[in-house]
């Protein structure tokens, strides 16, 4: 008699089906050996909410990520292009004439309190970045995405304004999708304070197990996850605002993971045996921001940084290498322009103004600074080449620096009056273009639009926009409008370059550093998916090999789970 | 008695109402608001900011905001946190039991070490003992709380990792733990920070107690006890100690606000989030709730430790009682 085997092809089949349903790529553990432990990540500051479109700090972006999904991830290779692994959703295709991405969402896509996730969440989650109100801090990187729609319950669609390189990364990375179900009657003025930016509903892989105000947050393992429970038990996030405890917790192993930003600290505890170091790249850069306009008359030509040639020389008397050396040792590198080199398009062979002091002192003179015979400014028709520089009290590394910066100026004839105040003044004279020079901070992120807010005509004629130096050259905004417009990021490159060239050549500002951070973690972690931009990306892949546990990693999920 | 405490208590309610609206218009006019704070938050456009502080009621007067303010005062509600759900009476009552415990552990030992090293100078006064005691105490009492608080933590965390760098309980094993357990892994983490803080009042507590200690013991009565045989140490410990602790008793009182003032920076080292860490936090963020409720909180620790000194005072010294 012969067998039929029509019931196990079924069986096979649908096997095959459910595994490719539930199963992203990477994140299937069900290997019980595998799973377990704890660890502890050191958080700078308590965060004000979890709710991912009013986030403003690194660290509520960190544990957002954890709990909230984007509809697909950077991949590891970080090439904004091409490389992604499934989030939200698990597959995407491109309209034909490339203003249109359908992202088909995991069908298993649950939220944690058991409701399906849908097309309308995405949608709605479009809608509340994208309202003025909300107060997304990035919400003009969403401004050539039109609209999203919902075609049926499990395909969303972002409709694009125009076709440009970084169209994906903006529509699949930028948002966090959160449930249209527990959100919609939420005021959206006061989304920071709602109650559900502290008791956090996602459908990422861990969710929120105890938030004790002032210390730590405590992430679970969400077991029943779609995408199969992460490998760790949990990870807490430890408050530690104050700095001077932390190499001791980490050397202890209190902490098992911090990042750090000063030499001392770094040259400290990369040599401790249970410690491993890793650099991470740099997003953020540093700079002396010259007011083009007076500071409080808008419509005024700076009397002082109107003048390109004034500012090249300025840039000119700053040695940059050896202020970054001295400060940062290799924590920072010396900036070459509004970019950091971890950016696709970043290029950092454009020319640089050099460090020359001689240069810079023939260059004051022939613009009429001279130094008159027994004084130590120059002037200029009986104006004394003396401006201010904003500085905040709050950062160190600025603080220190200044000083360095005024004394080198000091020996070209310019006077420098450090104008330091603490962080509220220095954002509400920032905002208010109430300065000379101000040293001032950006950190971006891998594409180059943020440019557009910070650096164009546009944003310096709005009173509210982010170009605080009031810089304006329509060549830059030109160049920068090709690169944005280009197909793919080889044909927006020599664009960006010329962009690039033009506002370095400009010197709106001496750019001096971007810092870089130093990630010290305990050797028994196996991280995974270490994105460039987001080492936390992955977390949920990373684990503890069973022979490395502590004592700690011993407790388990029950009671956790609590 | 009564009338004095009801005195006492009129005095302490106005100098609450003082530094309370002290607080609030000072937080209120030091620049920035809870929409400003972080460096970030300049990226989100200022109307938006607007509309928050519109929401919040921040856009009005300052005198509607204060006399709103003290309307919510009087029912006994600080009003909202700005930065978190829930009223900033929430975030205070999770903050003052941890400074409560702080402080209460650093007072008991400040008082147990700062009496017993006192009394063991007075009776070698001038001997070479009590001098190198007396210049130790100094020392101490001279050192500023951030600075001690960082080297016992790198003697006793670091170096010898005898207790815990920071926080108040062990974030991952604390639940796991037996009720016993659990007491042991409060009391590790507590220790370094309480003897922080009982270190340097037990060095004032040593000065006063050796001087009341010396203006006792050449007194009649110590005279007669050891006429009579009594030993040198029952003398001191029984008959002089008893006599010379009033001062002593009434600084109890008087430590608080010292206690609480060391408590905001060595609850900034060791990650021990009570009232001064909130308190820093909070104004950080211009929180401006909970930064006055925390000003309140202070104040009547403050005046609480003023009504008890005198109380003390009273209860041990009849002639006080009868003034």
């Amino acid at each position: 008699m012969r067998e039929s085997i029509g019931p196990r092809i079924c069986v096979l089949v649908a096997c095959a089906l459910g595994a490719a349903a539930c199963g992203s790529p990477t994140t299937k553990s069900d290997d019980t050996s595998a799973v377990g432990g704890s660890i502890v990540i050191a958080a700078q500051n308590e965060p004000r909410t979890l709710l991912p479109p009013v986030i403003t700090q690194i660290d509520e972006k960190i544990i957002a990520d954890q709990i909230f999904e984007p509809l697909a991830w950077l991949g590891d290779e970080g090439h904004l292009d091409r490389d992604y692994r499934p989030g939200l959703a698990d597959s995407w295709s491109w309209e034909r004439d490339s203003t249109a991405i359908v992202f088909h969402l995991n069908p298993n896509a649950r939220w944690q309190d058991g409701t399906p996730v849908r097309a309308s969440d995405v949608r709605f989650t479009f809608g509340l970045y994208t309202d003025s109100i909300v107060g997304f801090k990035d919400r003009s990187s969403l401004a050539r995405i039109d609209s999203v729609t919902a075609r049926d319950s499990v395909t969303a669609v972002f409709w694009f304004r125009n076709r440009y390189p970084e169209q994906f990364y903006d529509a699949a990375t930028r948002l966090l999708i959160v449930p249209e179900h527990l959100l919609a009657r939420e005021p959206r003025a006061t989304l920071l304070t709602s109650a559900f930016g502290r008791q956090p509903i996602g459908s990422g892989r861990f969710r929120l197990g105890k938030w004790t105000p002032n210390a730590s947050i405590e992430l679970v393992a969400d077991t029943a996850n779609y995408h199969g429970r992460p490998k760790l038990d949990r990870v807490v996030f430890a408050v530690t605002t104050d700095q001077t405890a932390l190499p001791t917790r980490l050397t202890t192993g209190e902490i098992d993971l911090a990042e750090v930003s000063t030499p001392a600290m770094f040259r400290t505890l990369k040599d401790q045996p249970d410690l491993r170091a890793r650099m991470n790249p740099a997003y953020d850069y540093s700079f002396l921001l010259f007011n083009a306009r007076q500071p409080k008359q808008r419509q005024q030509p700076n009397a002082l940084f109107a003048d390109i040639g004034l500012r090249r020389a300025i840039s000119m008397g700053i040695d940059r290498g050896k202020l970054v050396r001295s400060q940062f040792d290799s924590l920072a590198v010396v900036s070459t322009g509004p970019m950091t080199r971890a950016q696709p398009l970043a290029d950092s062979t454009i020319a640089t103004i050099a460090y020359d002091p001689a240069g810079a002192a023939r260059l004051l003179d022939s613009l009429g600074w001279t130094l008159p015979a027994g004084k130590t400014v120059r002037e200029r028709r009986g104006q004394a080449l003396k401006f201010s520089v904003l500085v905040p009290t709050v950062s160190a590394n600025r603080m220190a620096m200044i000083v360095v910066i005024q004394e080198s100026l000091r020996k070209l004839g310019v006077e420098v009056v450090v104008d330091a105040v603490d962080g509220n003044t220095f954002l509400a004279r920032l905002a208010a273009r109430n300065f000379d020079v101000v040293f001032h901070g950006m950190h971006v992120d891998p594409t180059v639009a943020g440019l557009r807010a910070s650096w164009t005509v546009a944003s310096a004629r709005d009173a509210n926009g982010l170009n605080f130096g009031n810089y304006e050259n329509p060549r830059f905004d030109a160049h920068l409008d090709s690169a944005l417009a280009a197909r793919d990021l080889a044909s927006a490159r020599p664009h960006a370059k010329q962009a690039y060239e033009t506002i370095v050549a400009d010197a709106p500002a001496v750019w001096l550093y971007e810092t870089r951070t130093a990630m010290l973690m305990h050797k028994r972690l196996r991280p995974a998916h270490l994105v460039s931009t987001a080492w936390w990306a992955g977390l949920a892949d990373w684990s503890i090999p069973p022979a490395e546990r502590l004592p700690r990693d011993r407790v388990g999920l029950r009671v956790a789970s609590r | 008695m009564r009338r004095f405490l009801a005195r006492r208590l009129a005095h302490g309610a106005a100098v609450i109402f003082i530094a309370a609206s002290l607080s609030f218009l000072l937080v209120h006019l030091a620049p920035g608001d809870p929409f400003s704070t972080t460096l970030d938050s300049a990226a989100i456009n200022p109307s938006v900011k607007a509309a928050w502080r519109a929401a919040y009621g921040l856009d009005r007067p300052l005198l509607e905001q204060y006399l709103r303010f003290l309307g919510q005062l009087a029912r006994g509600n600080l009003g909202p946190s700005l930065l978190q759900p829930g009223p900033a009476s929430a975030a205070l009552a999770a903050a003052v039991p941890n400074t409560l415990v702080l402080m209460g552990t650093a007072l008991v030992l400040s008082f147990v070490i700062g009496v017993g090293v006192g009394s063991w100078q007075a009776s070698r006064a001038g001997s070479r003992g009590d001098r190198v005691a007396g210049n130790a105490s100094l020392v101490v009492a001279s050192l500023p709380e951030f600075w001690l608080a960082a080297v016992l933590l790198l003697v006793f965390a670091y170096r010898f990792r005898v207790f815990p760098a920071g926080g108040v309980v062990d974030l991952v094993t604390h639940d796991s733990l037996s009720p016993a357990g659990r007491l042991i892994d409060r009391l590790r983490h507590l220790a370094l920070p309480a003897l922080t803080l009982a270190l340097l009042g037990s060095a004032s507590i040593a000065r006063y107690q050796r001087a009341a200690l010396l203006d006792v013991l050449p007194q009649d009565f110590i005279r007669t006890a050891r006429a009579k045989g009594v030993s040198d140490r029952f003398v001191l410990w029984r008959h002089a100690l008893r006599n010379a602790l009033v001062p002593t008793i009434v600084l109890l009182g008087l430590s608080l606000p010292t206690l609480l003032g060391g408590a905001v920076f060595v609850e900034q080292v060791f990650t021990w989030p009570g009232l001064g860490w909130l308190a820093a936090a909070a104004f950080r963020a211009r929180d401006y709730q909970v930064v006055t409720g925390a000003t309140i909180m202070g104040a009547v620790l403050v005046v609480a430790g003023g009504i008890l000194a005198d109380l003390l005072h009273a209860a041990v010294d009849p002639r006080v009682r009868a003034q």
